[in-house]
């Protein structure tokens, strides 16, 4: 009997919790397209989450082509089908890798701050604070994050997409042998605007779960230091495992026949 | 016995609580709890910790949601009010927080001038010199204006949150616990300095607190809260004859007497 209320309670747990998530993002994303609009706020967040992103996601994208381009080359080679290496690195590169990889960095990077900083608002009553100087958290706090991380982690992408192509190139012209016109050339052959633009619509997906997961874990974190640890901790693990998830939504949405 | 009546006998009360009731899954914080403020008055709310003193406090400010009762402001119903009719509500509002609560990604006067730049509007240079205003009105000058609160001592950082709870000149001025964490010298400075805004503004003021030489300094009227209700009030100089085994052991600080554990049984 214990372990079926066990099971009851954990169902019980998780059905709430979703609950509060939705209704957590339901409230965030109305404040995100309701004025007023803190524009100072927005573009510091768009800078913490972008600009300063840009290091870590681009380094990401570059080790990220090289490896795909030695990889698929050893692979391909043991049955004539060197060509297809060109080829590989860009789609992998602007379909999955690219987003991916961008969004699991940048979920450690600024899901956490976001989580870490709301968390530590939370346990020393600055929400409170706020909400009595008649300001809406949601408005101040969440909707600023949700935005920035929306539109600018598929800047990042963008970049990570030509940066990570260019590792590839670099490996192969340099390391493998091929001619740079004819690896360009077949680069851009097969490339479709499809395959760039679902990167692009993973990534805003992946930036709006990032700040999610951050503000909600942080926002509704208690109980001082632990608290905002364990927040943290939740908002990165969360927010990587719903970009995988996304990822595979998102794919599926995009190119199942 | 749970009101006294002299309060109310004018105009409407600045604040009237009934029957307020709140808990926390099985443990019930506040029940049936009855407290009349006038217009004006400083009333301290006194009680031991784990009673509901901020649990009031902030049923009253609207961050939390009470179960029943009803709390009115200036003779508005206030509970469940959302969205800008509880704006309204709040813009009356000056809230001194235990910890302060500066916001530590703001400079000094940024935090003291967030109500007039956020609510009113107010471009940032006006507001700077508002905020420089009301900061040396609580003792601190020009200097610590562009400073972090995380650069500033305990006893500068709660002036800074009475200069921010002031800042918009409130008509109802709440303080909770504005001594707690302050040594004597200081917690006396921050109590003068209430008594002087709370005068300076002619504003309503409610109290929490468990220091009994706080409670005596800022208040008129002292209401104790014991079990999730009001059990004494009265005026400040009564306390000492409140007849009242519970209120007694509480500000002599006895061990034994009515009050057994910090939080009542639910």
């Amino acid at each position: 009997m214990n372990a079926v209320a066990s099971v009851g309670r954990a169902t019980l747990n998780f059905l709430a919790a979703t609950g509060r998530l939705t209704l957590f993002a339901g409230t965030g994303a109305m404040h995100c397209v309701r004025p007023p609009f803190h524009f100072r706020l927005i573009g510091r967040q768009m800078i913490e989450v972008g600009y300063y992103s840009l290091p870590v996601v681009g380094l990401t994208a570059l080790f990220t082509g090289m490896v795909l381009a030695l990889q698929s080359y050893s692979g391909f080679s043991r049955f004539n089908a060197e060509s297809a290496v060109a080829v590989i690195v860009v789609l992998s590169i602007t379909r999955e890798l690219a987003p991916v990889f961008a969004g699991l960095m940048v979920a450690g990077r600024i899901g956490a701050a976001m989580a870490a900083e709301i968390g530590t608002m939370r346990v020393t009553e600055q929400i409170d604070a706020l909400t009595a100087l008649s300001t809406n958290p949601f408005k101040y706090l969440v909707a600023p994050r949700l935005i920035a991380g929306t539109l600018t982690l598929p800047l990042c992408v963008l970049a990570a997409d030509v940066i990570g192509v260019f590792g590839g190139y670099l490996l192969a012209v340099n390391k493998l042998g091929f001619n740079t016109s004819v690896y360009l050339k077949s680069t851009f052959q097969y490339l479709e605007v499809l395959d760039v633009v679902s990167g692009l619509v993973k990534a805003a997906v992946f930036g709006f779960l990032i700040a999610l997961m951050g503000c909600y874990h942080g926002y509704h974190s208690r109980g001082g230091a632990q608290g905002v640890g364990t927040a943290t901790t939740n908002a990165v693990v969360s927010a990587s495992v719903l970009i995988l998830a996304f990822n595979y939504l998102i794919t599926e949405a995009f190119f199942a026949r | 016995m749970t009101e006294d009546r002299t309060a109310a006998t004018a105009a409407a009360p600045a604040i009237r609580i009934r029957g307020l009731c709140k808990a926390f899954g099985n443990n019930r914080v506040l029940h049936g709890l009855d407290l009349d403020i006038g217009r004006g008055e400083s009333l301290a709310v006194i009680g031991t910790s784990g009673t509901g003193k901020s649990v009031l406090v902030k049923n009253v400010i609207g961050l939390i949601r009470p179960d029943s009762g009803s709390i009115e402001i200036d003779g508005v119903e206030t509970v469940g009010l959302t969205g800008s009719a509880r704006d309204r509500v709040l813009a009356t509002f000056g809230v001194l927080f235990q910890g302060a609560a500066l916001f530590d990604s703001m400079t000094v006067w940024e935090n003291v001038a967030f109500g007039l730049v956020h609510n009113r509007g107010m471009p940032r240079r006006e507001a700077r010199e508002a905020a420089i205003a009301k900061l040396a009105q609580v003792g601190l000058g020009r200097a610590q204006a562009d400073r972090y609160p995380a650069d500033l001592s305990g006893g500068m950082q709660k002036r800074v949150g009475l200069a921010r709870a002031i800042a918009a000149e409130p008509q109802i001025l709440f303080f909770d616990e504005p001594t707690t964490g302050l040594g004597p010298i200081m917690g006396e400075i921050i109590n003068d300095l209430i008594v002087e805004c709370v005068r300076g503004l002619g504003a309503t003021a409610l109290t929490i607190t468990h220091d009994m030489a706080s409670a005596r300094k800022i208040a008129d009227r002292i209401a104790m809260i014991h079990g999730g209700r009001i059990i004494w009030a009265g005026s400040a100089g009564e306390i000492e004859e409140s007849g009242n085994a519970t209120v007694d052991q509480f500000i002599h600080g006895r061990t034994e007497g009515p009050i057994r554990t910090t939080v009542h049984a639910a």
